[in-house]
């Protein structure tokens, strides 16, 4: 994973290479293996956190799923590539995060824009 | 009431991924209420240590719109029909979906989904999601489509999943 500031905001580049072994995926369909339209908006999710970091202990919640869309599919062996952008954050805290998610060809499989918000009490 | 056995029947998944238990009401083709018990043995809380602060063990707001999902899929076959062999119902897109609250293991999740129309193979649907008196999200819409071809044995080209 690697980020990088512009005048926008925080761009977090990650990748994610699909694992036949994890339990769920065996199961996202047996003898049919796709990965779940939902692990990508998780994979997102995974790479938003680790990239913003711990607040008092506390990661940045997941408060809203504006829009999500999928225009293809991944499967497992092959790596979902995300870039996402997160904005600077509004009077309530609430950052603003729109990702793109590729297959290591180039394809598009998902656009996602999400609300992340640390949880009351946290501070840097 | 619709049992554990009647909706694996319903829904392709596989037993880890079949994440709704029972169906406790359904007014077929229109609404209905679908619960999902969450445990701490399920796989999303295999890798995480012992201790962690309570937020940590939260169930994951992915697997939460995959729950929301599967009740949706079974609402949309009890007007349309199980779709036939090779054919599925793939998960196209989500919008205003907030989340207010979270869910820890020993939480049973209550879907309150409605159906709000189907449109050349695009299954529309809404509605909410609460543990006990608690609503954790409002779900504005979650779209599906019908989609033939898709169940190709693993390991095939990929082909599109969405609209």
């Amino acid at each position: 994973m690697q980020m990088t500031e512009d005048g926008g905001g925080l761009v977090i580049n990650a990748s994610k290479r699909i694992d036949a072994s994890d339990p769920y995926i065996a199961a996202h369909f047996p003898g049919r293996t796709i990965y779940p339209g939902v692990f990508i908006l998780e994979t997102v999710r995974q790479a938003v956190a680790a990239a913003l970091g711990e607040r008092s202990g506390a990661y940045p919640d997941l408060t809203a799923v504006r829009s999500l869309r999928f225009v293809g599919a991944v499967h497992p062996g092959e790596r979902l590539v995300v870039a996402a952008t997160v904005g600077s954050p509004g009077p309530d805290g609430t950052l603003d995060v729109d990702a793109g998610c590729r297959r290591a060809d180039g394809s598009a499989v998902a656009r996602v824009v999400l609300e992340f918000r640390y949880p009351a009490g946290s501070h840097d | 009431m619709i049992d554990y056995g009647e909706i694996r029947a319903m829904l392709p998944h596989g037993a880890a991924m079949m994440l709704v238990d029972r169906i406790e009401w359904m007014e077929p083709g229109r609404a209905l209420r679908a619960v999902k018990a969450i445990s701490g043995s399920e796989p999303c809380y295999a890798h995480l240590p012992p201790g962690l602060p309570r937020e940590r063990y939260s169930y994951p707001v992915s697997l939460m719109i995959e729950s929301f999902g599967q009740a949706a899929a079974v609402l949309w076959h009890s007007a349309a029909g199980t779709p036939a062999p090779g054919t599925l119902l793939a998960f196209a897109a989500a919008r205003d979906c907030r989340f207010h609250g979270r869910a820890y293991p020993g939480d049973v999740l209550r879907h309150e989904v409605e159906f709000e129309h189907a449109v050349s193979g695009t299954g529309f649907a809404r509605g909410q999601i609460w543990v006990g008196d608690r609503r954790l999200a409002t779900i504005g819409s979650v779209i599906a489509v019908r989609r033939a071809g898709l169940m190709r044995p693993t390991g095939d080209v990929a082909v599109p999943a969405g609209t």
